[in-house]
């Protein structure tokens, strides 16, 4: 049996098109949605065999009144996709940074992990043009072990854009240089409330949990948002939250039901101003469309989901908010364990933090748990840096089993009333 | 063109999974080659966020995955796609051949002995339909939702054999106690999967089956996974089997997902550690899109002794283990956190009580007793 020819993306636009053509036209939520994806994934490591695994999807969905049906449409084989030749050339880079950056330090065990996607979706409706989105991102995780019975693990993120830039030899350097120190790691602080000072990037982790879920959509529309009242706890240094999902590793300019995406202010100087919307819950609430109706793939019914969620920079500076800090934790790296958006609850598995006493780091501790009360630690937030920095934690919202690629970001802030276990 | 299935007829998709096979050997015909093929129906009603109606969201979903194997290296290439088109074929194909050396290689061998046909089939049944399901939503106002699936697995190995598998599964999302998900293999009874037991914290220290099958998992991949090692001590009550062959198990059958015939395991009992898996009959994939891996199947906690004994205290319905480090883990139960080594919390599993019930995150466990944590 001979393979079908490609099909350029031109016909795949005339098919969703016509496939929309035919759907009612007096719904005005009917929509024909389709995409074309294809995800690598490259480990290297000091030690064992490349990995690699590459998938491809193509997929559509087709929403009309309460109802929706997704399969793979046997009218259309595949479409041409350019591959992802910048990925595959930052194998060598990453291979002579790690060889340059282990040089003269023993034997230490090195992995990267390299995550890309380049997803192509078309939105068609009975009544508008067919509207397309290209989404591209790659992601670099580079993890460090290094020492004998007393070992240090350090782990580091880097988002990627094919244009660049690629500064993998820096990260690996401080990469192995944390490692390193980490081998001195002391435990935590006693469990108990405490000050945390979130170095740059990481308190963006905190805003996307306590913040964004809590103003999505449909979280807001079910009655079981903290803030769905529209107050957040008077006290601590007024903030701003912002969703901008034409930023950051996943970003999207359309989203997957056809609305042009736009920065969306969540929280105005301590104020919730915003709600991130898709068309079924800006109807229900009678708010504007911002476009962050996603889905994780064609399988799935949208839903409001973020995209780059970040606290603005404020003036303080990030020095001085640790030079007054008694005692407290320096929190670089933490991963989220789970959220709950009706009561403001977060916890967090801080991997990567210093101890702060008498106004300096002294030192690494081991992994603690961290819970953030969103009403306890909204109002005790006093410091606000200038040094906003992105995605230096990276991970993928998995929202209801749905996993999806985000960015985050904030300046150095500081949190007076955390809650520290073990 | 392959049209893809409107209905799922087992013996019409093994014939085509046949035809791709030999369309891809025919295509790379120095290499050989292990087809995967996935085949999926659900159908979810989901009740509107202001309670007054439901939608309803159906999904098709098909997909294909190849293994290429270098017998000179004894690793193998991977590569999957979405649809079943000659197109996605070739690609994978293509794609896995590309990508040599980079994923297991276990699999029956040209003359292993395997039949030329298997089927593990769930008896044929339609799915629930979208009436039924919506007037089970709306009877429960704590159900957000409810969906029905059924799943096909077809695997072509080197030599032209084929496994067939077909599985059908419930899950539905409770918003109370607090959320969660329930899951069930198969229809029957479904409904009362929607029920809701009343739920508290509790001393002594009593997990409900839904709270105790994450701390059966986690002491599983810790103490009895392909590479962990033999706890000094284990809990008496600590009773553990991976059953890949359990009837109402979410996960597993009689073939592995490299076709390897499985068999049930025993990996502890009567207070000692008996075993880990790993090996033919333990290879499974996550999805299609991954390639098999020696893994467990359906962790089954039987306790010799049926404990039919009421339970002393109202149960903890939920409990989360989070682990700091591989020595360091916690526990957080509602609001009280227990931090434990697990070789502790291994010890600390005194008894089961109970029967055991599936629970959606796979291990078929009754209640689990923990003596001995602070």
């Amino acid at each position: 049996m001979t393979a079908d020819p490609l099909i350029p993306v031109e016909r795949v636009q005339r098919a969703v098109a016509d496939a929309a053509r035919g759907l009612p036209e007096c719904n005005p939520r009917a929509q024909v949605f389709f995409e074309a994806r294809v995800d690598h994934r490259i480990v290297l490591a000091s030690s064992g065999p490349r990995e690699s695994v590459t998938t491809r999807t193509q997929g559509g969905a087709m929403v009309s009144g309460n109802s929706f049906h997704a399969t793979e449409p046997h009218w259309l084989p595949g479409v041409e996709h350019p591959e992802q030749d910048w990925v595959v050339g930052l194998e060598p880079l990453i291979a002579e940074a790690a060889s340059r950056a282990s040089a003269g330090r023993g034997q230490p065990a090195w992995s990267a992990r390299l995550v890309s996607f380049r997803q192509h979706v078309w939105v068609g409706s009975p009544t508008s043009d067919v509207v397309q989105d290209v989404r591209e991102g790659c992601r670099l995780e580079l993890r460090v072990r290094v020492g004998g019975t007393k070992s240090g693990e350090s782990l580091e993120d880097l988002g990627f854009r094919p244009a660049g830039p690629w500064p993998i030899a820096a990260a690996f350097e401080r990469t192995f240089d944390r490692a390193e120190l980490r081998c001195s790691m002391v435990p935590p602080p006693s469990s108990g409330q405490t000050t945390a000072v979130f170095a740059p990037g990481a308190a963006g982790v905190v805003a996307h949990e306590l913040i964004g879920h809590a103003l999505e959509g449909d979280v807001v529309l079910r009655g079981r948002s903290w803030i769905g009242n529209g107050q957040l706890p008077a006290g601590g240094r007024p903030l701003t939250v912002v969703d901008d999902p034409r930023q950051g590793r996943g970003a999207w300019q359309i989203d997957d039901e056809g609305v042009a995406a736009r920065e969306t202010v969540l929280v105005d100087q301590g104020r919730p101003v915003g709600v991130l919307t898709d068309r079924v819950t800006a109807e229900a609430l009678s708010l504007p469309l911002t476009g962050h109706g996603r889905r994780s793939s064609y399988l799935e019914v949208v839903r409001p989901r973020m995209g780059c969620t970040f606290i603005e920079a404020g003036t303080d500076d990030p020095l001085e908010t640790v030079r007054s800090t008694p005692k407290g934790v320096f929190i670089r790296r933490l991963a989220t364990g789970h959220t709950d958006p009706s009561a403001g609850r977060a916890t967090f598995v801080v991997t990567d933090a210093d101890r702060i006493e008498a106004g300096r780091i002294s030192g690494p501790i081991e992994a603690f748990i961290l819970v953030l009360e969103g009403r306890d630690a909204w109002g005790s937030i006093d410091r606000v840096g200038h040094d906003l920095q992105f995605d230096t934690c990276i991970g993928s919202c998995l929202r209801d089993g749905q996993p999806l690629a985000v960015s985050v970001g904030a300046p150095t802030i500081r949190i007076g009333v955390v809650g520290i276990h073990f | 063109m392959i049209q893809p299935p409107q209905a799922l007829e087992i013996d019409e998709l093994v014939g085509i999974a046949r035809d791709r096979w030999r369309d891809a050997s025919a295509r790379v015909s120095t290499v050989p080659l292990e087809l995967f093929v996935k085949l999926a129906m659900r159908r979810r009603v989901t009740r509107d966020a202001l309670g007054g109606g439901s939608s309803s969201a159906s999904a098709l979903e098909s997909g294909l995955a190849v293994r290429s194997f270098f017998s000179s290296h004894g690793v193998a290439g991977f590569a999957s796609s979405s649809g079943l088109s000659s197109d996605a074929l070739d690609w994978v194909v293509d794609t896995a051949c590309a990508n040599r050396g980079n994923t297991s290689a276990s699999a029956p061998a040209v003359g292993f002995g395997v039949p030329e046909l298997r089927e593990d089939l769930d008896p044929a049944s339609d799915l629930p339909d979208e009436v039924t399901l919506t007037h089970a939503l709306k009877e429960r106002p704590h159900a957000q939702w409810v969906e029905a699936g059924t799943t096909i697995e077809i695997l072509v190995g080197i030599d032209g054999w084929v496994a067939a598998r077909r599985r059908h599964r419930l899950w539905a999302f409770l918003e109370t106690p607090e959320p969660h998900l329930v899951a069930q293999r198969g229809w029957k009874d479904w409904e009362r999967l929607l029920d809701v037991e009343p739920d508290a914290t509790g001393e002594p220290l009593i997990l409900s089956p839904r709270a105790a099958a994450p701390v059966v998992a986690a002491l599983a991949s810790a103490f009895h996974s392909p590479e962990s090692s033999r706890p000094a001590q284990i809990g008496a009550g600590w009773a553990l089997a991976d059953q890949p062959g359990h009837p109402y198990g979410l996960t597993g059958g009689s073939f592995d997902d490299a076709g390897f015939p499985t068999t049930d395991r025993v990996l502890a009992g009567n207070g000692s550690w008996l075993g880990a898996v790993g090996g033919p009959g333990s290879y499974w994939r996550g999805t299609f899109r991954q390639a098999p891996k020696e893994s467990f199947s359906n962790l089954v906690v039987s306790p010799a002794e049926a404990q039919t004994r009421p339970l002393p205290a109202a149960p903890i319905g939920r409990c989360r283990v989070m682990r700091l480090s591989p020595d360091v883990w916690v526990l957080e139960l509602g609001r009280k956190w227990v931090r434990v080594h697990p070789a502790e919390l291994l010890a600390a599993c005194s008894e089961f009580l109970g029967t055991p019930q599936v629970t959606s995150e796979g291990p078929i466990v009754p209640a689990l007793v923990l003596t001995g944590l602070c």
